[in-house]
């Protein structure tokens, strides 16, 4: 178990590293969060799904409290 | 350069031949950091003596060889648990005269018996030259050597083929090639690498089983017997501990019906308790693998700069390690936390709930 924690942590510890790096290089070289998330979003409806999980959400909160009340 | 009280500045070659026995003597001094202290004083003493005795040292050195061979001669015989018992089976015994001589004795002085038989002749001082040796030039203390003990002198040869292997020729110092020079050329003795004699006390016994083929059976099959009879006499040398007397585990019923009362509810609450986090790794385990394999695609579909790819890479690689990370940790809580805190449980109650009880 103790060779597992230390393979584990080695690897984790070598992919932030190299994750970071990677990071920081692409802010350095012109990298922007707006354009990724435009990108990601027309691919991946990101809003929709965020709106759609925020109302599921409320509704879920909705009805647990109306069913307290009733109750 | 002052010498045991006598001027050597002009005679050079004494000189030298003092500057390298004295090397040999230093070197041989470490070499023989695994005897006992008392046992090296001796075997240096007889050495110095050799020395003392020999009218050319540079012949002696020669003839001799490295410190190293003659470590290795007096290691082959050496037994540090076998000298400690003959010391005490003479301490024991001592009213009874009983002289054992010690191995390594036996064995300088068979290499002192072969180099006289080599150089009689030669310790005469020719008639043109003068000697600066005088017969009382060098004294030892008595307590500083153990003489080169009679009956081994009177029987050089009979102590000579037990201690020195049969196959050995009559030319071994003068020509050193031979196992002795193998072993030394196969294996490299730093001094550092000396066990001290303390920890070989506690070492089992396994020198003698890399007894080269050639040694004489007495010496391969003495070693077995006497760690057997050390067994007896002091088990602490071996770091063995005497056999135990058989026991046999015996319940206590009351202490056992009243553990697993206790001990089962206590293990589940641990269990649930336990699975909270368990679950919860999971679960940010399987969410962070997760995205971190959709930005990973997503840094490969559609983004138009580099630099954007980059930041999405570099996201996706430390989403997956904290991913990689929770599923460790929910493997650990399963394998290592759950698992030992049964086992703890279990192995208390052995403790508490057992006891042993002599057959």
């Amino acid at each position: 178990m103790k060779k597992g924690w230390s393979i584990v942590i080695t690897i984790v510890l070598i992919a932030i590293l190299l994750g970071t790096v990677s990071i920081v290089v692409g802010h350095l070289t012109g990298g922007s969060l707006d354009r990724i998330y435009s990108v990601l979003d027309a691919r991946y409806h990101l809003t929709e799904l965020q709106q759609a999980y925020t109302q599921y959400a409320s509704d879920l909160v909705d009805t647990v409290v109306s069913a307290w009340n009733a109750a | 350069m002052e010498e045991k009280g006598y001027n050597t500045f002009d005679c050079p070659q004494l000189e030298v031949n003092i500057i390298n026995k004295q090397k040999f003597m230093t070197e041989l001094a470490k070499l023989l950091a695994f005897m006992y202290e008392e046992d090296r004083q001796t075997a240096l003493a007889m050495y110095e003596r050799m020395f003392n005795d020999a009218a050319d040292e540079s012949a002696l050195l020669q003839l001799l060889g490295s410190p190293t061979r003659q470590a290795v001669v007096i290691a082959r015989v050496y037994n540090t648990k076998e000298r400690k018992l003959q010391v005490e089976s003479q301490s024991r015994r001592d009213d009874e005269e009983s002289e054992d001589t010690p191995r390594f004795v036996l064995a300088i002085d068979s290499i002192y018996q072969k180099i006289q038989v080599k150089e009689p002749e030669e310790r005469q001082v020719a008639d043109g030259q003068f000697s600066l040796f005088g017969e009382d030039q060098f004294p030892i203390k008595p307590e500083e050597y153990r003489p080169f003990p009679g009956k081994a002198a009177a029987e050089p040869a009979e102590e000579a083929e037990v201690l020195t292997p049969p196959s050995e020729p009559e030319e071994e110092l003068a020509e050193p090639k031979d196992e002795v020079d193998d072993f030394i050329q196969s294996m490299t003795i730093l001094n550092s690498e000396l066990p001290d004699p303390e920890e070989r006390r506690s070492e089992p016994e396994t020198g003698e089983s890399e007894a080269p083929a050639g040694e004489p059976e007495r010496l391969a099959a003495e070693p077995v017997k006497e760690t057997e009879a050390e067994t007896e006499a002091d088990p602490f040398i071996l770091g063995e501990p005497k056999a135990q007397p058989a026991t046999v585990r015996k319940a206590r019923p009351l202490a056992l019906i009243l553990f697993v009362i206790l001990a089962v509810p206590v293990t589940i609450v641990g269990l649930v308790l336990l699975l909270i986090p368990t679950l919860a790794s999971l679960g940010l385990a399987a969410g962070a693998i997760s995205a971190g394999a959709l930005a990973l695609v997503g840094a490969f579909s559609g983004l138009p700069v580099f630099a954007d790819i980059l930041i999405v890479l570099g996201a996706a690689l430390v989403i997956l390690a904290l991913g990689l990370l929770f599923l460790w940790l929910f493997i650990w809580f399963i394998g290592g936390a759950m698992a030992g805190l049964v086992r703890g449980i279990v192995n208390l109650g052995g403790q508490w709930c057992y006891k042993e009880v002599s057959a």
